[in-house]
């Protein structure tokens, strides 16, 4: 279970809080997305539960554990982090790429090369076929689920997904999202996704939290968000899923 | 070609070849961690960078004039320069590679909670590689061309002939040392963007590690080579500590060197070893000071100087002087003078009515003289000759003195310092004025000599004793235009003069 407590930040030089006074609860093994658009703090959120952005105020507890007394090595091994655009280093192959999280713990080759085996397939990936391949020699779609890959390695309990889809093409986006649902089916971790688009929010959230300018505005499952908005914004936000819901129900 | 052996030109280039990955090796083994600590350290950062760029402008010589008295001549401050010029571009590229890593990956490592060095090993000096190698090539082209300068100093290498070709106006001895510079120039980078390629290239994954220990290796017998070649081409010859014999970077110099190498090798049976081609009378009397080299022709009023300035003694005392500081013995004068003389063109002689320095601090006003950089900064050159003749000209420039008698020639310039026994005077035509006021003093030539060379090799001090008043103004006014005009070699021209002298030499020991 992941806790924030009346958490506010305010980035040096703005003068607004990027998030302010915000506190949420996400249960464990849930598929929890965060849902606002650019400037609703959602990424900020997100990255303050394995303290990439720090100097917050307010607290995250983390299994009942405030995040701040947990070391870096053991906070980030348990919360691992998908990156938007996926974020691999261009120097490295595939493989490792996948297995840098072990090869920093100093892992043993061996254990390493199995473990990228399991988590490739995973995520639908060949090995034999993968492994050697540089980023730049993959497709997007490709490069994401190494991406997702890379995260699942050090089996986290918590997932962290920064807007992992945004830059794929429609049809690929459709199959990862399709990918990332039944690979939750299989597990245990909790699944925290950060986007600013509405249908992938409807389509994953087991629950979900709309944010707007640093606030919260409503969190409940997406048929609760949908059909009793607890805010004008979040009504607007919803008006055009309400639209095109109700036509395919007529 | 110009008196060059292949032995001498193998050694001089394995010198340069030395000189160079030394200091280019030294340069990126500072400059990369430093790189690596500015780069994190903003303060820092703009520390290092501004005095790396500070010592960039010091000009070259005046860098290796600052270190001769720390570090002496030869190998130490020619490294210490190469390695202070190299630094800037490794340093600067690496620092911007450093910095220019796209933030989102320095995120990535702390994500997966790595410490500093393993963001730098696996994230950041990957990813800014290819800048920091551009770098070492850049530094590298430097390091090649600056190398050349490292003659001036004593450190041999390729400048040697560049150094001993503008001297004696010889061009093929200057493309000598020009062409496999340039050439050597370009090997280094090509072997450098070999080795980046391999490193950089993904195909190339399973070579990296071969390449760099080739290239390590490679870079290695490169730092010994002048070892290498010492040893094949000395060996065999005795062992017997050689009576190094230097002179300055003027055919006189080289001449009067050659004259006194043959006479030890071939009438007193002496191992000799040549250290020509001194860039400053500074940088000889210091190699002499510390014994690096044995004997070296020097003028009476240059010597006397030089006691003044280093000792505030009287110019009386000066050959006192030699013997108790410097170890050395002045040899009794070969017979002429080399003293300063100013030469005019003979039409501004005629038209002006010129014969004396007298005559011409009459008309100086209309006149445009020109010096070179030595006699512009003497008490015995040009600071104390105006104020003896109250001389005032038109313009007064700084030319290099390579480079004067054309100047003279072509009207640039209408006044300027010669030697009295410079051969280019007939050829160009020029006309010496006479110092009616005696102001400068006796610049007779000798030899200065080591003692414990004397104690060495008894017979020198008959060789120079036979030797004396032997040279004389017109011998050397004829030799001096056969090497400077002529172009033929000091070797030559010092044999073909010994061979007419026929000097009553003692037997040989």
């Amino acid at each position: 279970m992941i806790e924030f407590r009346n958490v506010s930040l305010r980035y040096p030089g703005m003068n607004t809080n990027a998030l302010d006074g915000l506190s949420l609860l996400i249960p464990d093994a849930s598929f929890f997305v965060l849902l606002g658009g650019s400037g609703s703090g959602k990424t900020t959120l997100l990255k303050t539960v394995n303290r990439l952005v720090d100097g917050f105020q307010g607290q995250v507890l983390v299994d009942g554990q405030d995040n701040r007394e947990i070391p870096d090595a053991i906070l980030r091994r348990r919360c691992s982090f998908v990156f938007q655009g996926h974020a691999l280093l261009p120097h490295l192959t595939v493989a490792q790429n996948a297995g840098l999280a072990l090869a920093v713990r100093g892992e043993a080759p061996t254990v390493i090369a199995e473990k990228v085996e399991v988590v490739l397939r995973q995520m639908g990936l060949d090995p034999a076929q993968f492994s050697g391949r540089f980023p730049d020699e993959l497709s997007g779609g490709q490069a994401q689920r190494v991406g997702v890959a890379r995260a699942l390695i050090g089996d986290p309990e918590v997932l962290l997904m920064d807007e992992p889809f945004s830059a794929l093409d429609g049809m690929t986006r459709h199959q990862l999202q399709a990918h990332l649902k039944a690979l939750k089916r299989q597990s245990r971790a909790t699944f925290v996704f950060v986007t600013h688009d509405l249908f992938e929010a409807i389509e994953m959230a087991d629950r979900l939290a709309v944010l707007h300018e640093g606030r919260l505005h409503q969190v409940g499952t997406p048929a609760e968000v949908l059909q009793s908005p607890a805010t004008p914004y979040v009504e607007e936000l919803f008006r055009r899923p309400r639209e095109l819901m109700g036509r395919r129900v007529s | 070609m110009g008196g060059v052996s292949g032995a001498e030109f193998a050694l001089r280039l394995a010198e340069h070849v030395q000189l160079c990955l030394t200091g280019l090796l030294v340069a990126t083994a500072i400059a990369v961690p430093l790189g690596v600590l500015a780069a994190s350290r903003k303060t820092l950062r703009a520390g290092v960078l501004a005095s790396c760029h500070g010592l960039m402008t010091i000009p070259s010589l005046a860098l290796l004039a600052f270190l001769l008295p720390v570090l002496g001549l030869g190998f130490p401050p020619a490294v210490v320069a190469l390695t202070v010029y190299a630094l800037l571009p490794t340093l600067q590229n690496t620092v911007t590679g450093l910095m220019q890593v796209d933030p989102v990956y320095r995120q990535v490592a702390d994500s997966m909670a790595m410490d500093r060095g393993q963001r730098l090993r696996w994230i950041e000096l990957p990813l800014a590689l290819p800048l920091i190698l551009a770098g070492i090539r850049t530094s590298a082209v430097w390091t090649v061309g600056l190398a050349t300068i490292c003659a001036f100093i004593g450190a041999g290498g390729l400048g040697e002939f560049i150094n001993r070709g503008l001297a004696l106006s010889n061009h093929s001895l200057l493309l000598m040392g020009a062409i496999p510079a340039a050439l050597l120039a370009m090997i280094f980078d090509r072997w450098l963007a070999g080795i980046a390629s391999v490193l950089t290239s993904r195909h190339c994954a399973r070579w990296r590690r071969t390449a760099l220990v080739g290239s390590l290796s490679l870079a290695a017998v490169g730092v010994l080579s002048p070892v290498l070649v010492r040893w094949v081409v000395q060996a065999g010859t005795s062992a017997q500590r050689p009576l190094v014999i230097a002179c300055k970077n003027w055919g006189e110099q080289l001449i009067l060197g050659e004259i006194v190498a043959q006479l030890c090798q071939t009438q007193l049976g002496i191992p000799v070893k040549r250290r020509f081609g001194f860039g400053s009378t500074d940088l000889i009397h210091e190699a002499l000071r510390s014994g690096e080299i044995d004997f070296y022709p020097e003028y009476r009023g240059t010597a006397e100087n030089l006691c003044a300035q280093k000792s505030g003694r009287p110019r009386e005392e000066s050959e006192r002087w030699y013997g108790e500081t410097m170890g050395s013995e002045w040899m009794p004068p070969f017979g002429f003078e080399n003293t300063y003389a100013l030469a005019v063109r003979q039409e501004t002689a005629e038209s002006h009515q010129l014969r004396t320095l007298s005559d011409l601090a009459r008309v100086a006003p209309q006149l445009r003289a020109a010096w070179n950089a030595e006699f512009v900064g003497r008490e015995d050159g040009w600071l104390g000759l105006q104020r003896s003749y109250g001389l005032s000209f038109a313009d007064v420039r700084t030319l290099d003195a390579m480079l004067v008698y054309d100047a003279l020639a072509q009207k640039q310039v209408d006044v300027t310092v010669v030697f009295s026994t410079d051969g280019r005077l007939e050829q160009y035509g020029l006309r010496v004025l006479e110092d009616d006021r005696a102001f400068f003093p006796d610049y007779a030539c000798m030899g200065i000599v080591r003692q414990e060379a004397l104690k060495r090799y008894p017979a020198l001090r008959e060789l120079f004793a036979a030797l004396a008043g032997k040279i004389t103004p017109a011998d050397m006014r004829r030799m001096n235009r056969l090497v400077d005009v002529d172009q033929r070699s000091p070797a030559d021209v010092a044999a073909a003069f010994l061979l007419d002298l026929r000097l009553p030499l003692p037997a040989r020991n």
